[in-house]
């Protein structure tokens, strides 16, 4: 049942998919590519259809989309820093709810 | 016997409840109802027996009962670290005070304690795990060795690319924590990084959409799968063919759902 | 003030579009075309982690999935346990998610257990322990600490298999099979460098791309994520067709339908925008993609994957 639930959401994203994902700006193109580049690399048939397509996911991957993820991780690892001290010294005591 | 009967009884149960699932599609009803109520009931009972078969009694009672109290009581011997466990049970039992609301305010001591340990946890695991290394791995000379010479040796688009290799981590990296810098206005010189950053942290989104249609649909290939191919072996080498069972308890949901239909009409725009 | 056909198809019954995504994912289950499957190179690196291990050598496996994410982590934790069974490895295996240990003692049984692998020397399931990121150091510390006894509540110093295993760095690596939270980033963030233990990961297609960081960095040594790697991991090991590269024609074809469904949204929408040059371009480029594609999986059909 609980893989049924999750296997829902296969059909909620084609349908969010077709009503929503509007390439409307130069940000929007940027993420529209770069996801039909990943969804068409992630099976065979891109390989197919053009054989050097696999090497250009894979740089997509691992250096384009890695940059970002980066610089995520740096930037969460940091805020959690930041936040565990806050919350060790006492100055962040969001935790201990007002009954 | 027994054993065909349980098996067959445990293959319609869970075709019929991917099924059920499945009808939320068409619309909320009954049985997609039902079955939600069952999984919520069925996760919540079986979470609660895990923590106490695998938590609960190995890593506080037993060692408590056994070591603690029963070797100091029985053999007089004291095991310092065994019986301190008494401090994590009495602070377990105190957030369960929280239900309680004159003595509410006591399920903070325990709430403090779990805060603190994950964020000292967070802490180290941050730096240590995240930060440094994925610094460290951005310290990279400008050109990947050899990419020049690849790019010279066989120009091509993908050995110019792997010459912008290097160059797009460091820049990339760089200007999307430019634009996480929001302490200092983006405009002019840092307006520019953030903007390069958001375009790199977009490409990064559309690489996350990508794959996570991929687990999305490899979510409903495994069920389709397993209500059409497969088959399930039963007692005495006889085979049912999934898709069999499946057609059956298909038609008895689809005649539900048509009179359900019918008796409480089409549904509200 | 767009046509009332651009309107109209617009706003289709999300119905219909749940109809078309599953027949275009069923369909291809009942008449799958075999396509090429070439392995990729953090794929490679996995394989070649576990084919460098020693004979006999002990690894940590941390299956953290539950049945929500069966379809695409039992695939590949039975993939990763065949190949460690099949390469003499010794196993000890651990759950963290807390609905997760009896899919996870399934796979093992299926793999371990009907293959005539003796419980306690072979392999070890460890079991549940609740605390998350918290049992990770633990196990650093102390494994019979953390785990005084096995899934089945049997003291685990009994086990021919932990003798002279006391701390995860008594381990010759660890592989981490992940669904999410807590999983490989967190046995990243708390193990891997503090016990600099050799490590890889096998992840559902969700969490790959933000683990290609820490495969860029070498923290993992190995990283499978989504069904195509796990096809490609199991082109790299050989025989019997595993599920993974069964469900890659489907896998394909539903790929395939949201791009058409995107695109289809996105000409509709410069339609309405009174875009009809660009919209006219946009479906003739999907055109003679979707032909292009049809002629080359026509053409690469031929050969077996």
């Amino acid at each position: 049942m609980q893989s049924t639930m999750f296997a829902l959401l296969a059909f909620f994203i084609s349908s969010a998919a077709f009503r929503a994902f509007r390439i409307r700006s130069t940000h929007a193109v940027l993420l529209g590519v770069t996801a039909l580049v990943v969804i068409l690399g992630s099976v065979p048939v891109g390989e197919a259809v053009w054989g050097q397509f696999p090497t250009l996911v894979a740089w997509v991957m691992n250096c384009l989309q890695t940059a970002g993820k980066r610089s995520i991780l740096i930037g969460a690892a940091l805020g959690a820093i930041a936040t565990g001290m806050k919350m060790i010294v006492g100055a962040e005591r969001g935790y201990l709810a007002r009954d | 016997m027994n054993g065909v009967l349980a098996l067959m009884m445990k293959l319609i149960l869970q075709i019929f409840f991917t099924l059920a699932v499945f009808s939320f599609l068409y619309r909320d009803n009954p049985i997609y109802r039902l079955a939600e109520h069952v999984f919520v009931g069925v996760a919540a009972g079986y979470g609660i027996v895990v923590q106490f078969h695998t938590v609960f009694m190995p890593n506080l009672v037993r060692p408590l009962r056994d070591e603690g109290v029963r070797a100091l009581l029985l053999h007089r011997q004291f095991h310092l670290g065994a019986l301190l466990l008494v401090i994590p049970g009495i602070l377990g039992f105190m957030i369960f005070l929280k239900f309680v609301s004159n003595y509410a305010w006591l399920a903070r001591w325990p709430m403090a304690v779990v805060i603190g340990y994950y964020s000292g946890a967070a802490i180290i695991g941050s730096a240590q795990g995240d930060l440094i290394p994925q610094i460290q791995a951005n310290v990279l000379p400008i050109v990947r060795a050899g990419a020049w010479g690849r790019f010279i040796g066989s120009p091509g688009i993908f050995t110019f690319l792997d010459v912008l290799y290097n160059p797009i981590l460091i820049i990339g990296t760089f200007c999307c924590l430019i634009y996480f810098f929001f302490s200092k206005e983006h405009t002019g010189v840092t307006g520019g990084a953030a903007a390069v950053g958001i375009w790199f942290l977009m490409i990064s989104f559309g690489a996350s959409y990508g794959s996570t249609v991929m687990t999305r649909v490899s979510l409903f290939l495994e069920r389709a799968y397993f209500l059409l191919k497969e088959t399930t072996m039963l007692p005495g080498s006889v085979q049912v063919a999934n898709w069999k069972v499946t057609a059956v308890v298909l038609a008895l949901l689809v005649g539900f759902l048509v009179a359900h239909r019918i008796k409480t009409g089409p549904e509200k725009a | 003030m767009a046509a009332p056909w651009i309107e109209k198809l617009e706003g289709i019954d999300r119905r219909a579009v749940f109809l078309v995504m599953g027949l275009a994912i069923t369909l291809p289950l009942l008449y799958p075309v075999p396509l090429p499957i070439n392995p990729t190179q953090p794929v490679k690196d996995f394989h070649r982690f576990i084919e460098n291990l020693p004979l006999g050598s002990k690894v940590l496996v941390s299956d953290d999935w539950d049945p929500g994410s069966k379809a695409e982590l039992q695939t590949v934790s039975l993939i990763v346990h065949r190949h460690l069974r099949d390469r003499g490895v010794r196993v000890i295996d651990t759950c963290l998610w807390q609905t997760g240990p009896a899919a996870v003692a399934d796979v093992l049984d299926r793999i371990y257990g009907k293959a005539g692998k003796v419980y306690g020397e072979d392999y070890l399931f460890l079991g549940f322990k609740e605390g998350r990121e918290l049992v990770m150091p633990s196990l650093g510390n102390s494994i019979p600490a953390t785990y005084p006894a096995d899934a089945r509540g049997t003291p685990i110093g009994q086990f021919p298999i932990m003798q002279g295993v006391r701390r995860l760095s008594d381990l010759a690596g660890l592989i981490s099979i992940s669904a999410g939270y807590p999983g490989t980033k967190e046995w990243v963030q708390q193990v891997q460098k503090r016990y600099s233990i050799p490590m890889v990961s096998a992840c559902s297609g969700v969490s790959a791309p933000e683990y290609f960081a820490y495969y860029e960095s070498k923290q993992l040594q190995g990283l499978v994520g989504g069904m195509k790697a796990f096809a490609e991991y199991e082109k790299l090991l050989g025989g019997k067709t595993g599920f993974a590269t069964l469900a890659m024609t489907s896998q394909a074809a539903g790929h395939y339908m949201l791009v058409l469904l995107i695109l289809l949204g996105n000409v509709l929408y410069l339609l309405k925008r009174e875009m009809r040059t660009w919209a006219l371009a946009l479906a003739l480029a999907s055109i003679l993609l979707y032909a292009y594609t049809l002629y080359a999986v026509s053409a690469a059909s031929g050969g077996a994957p």
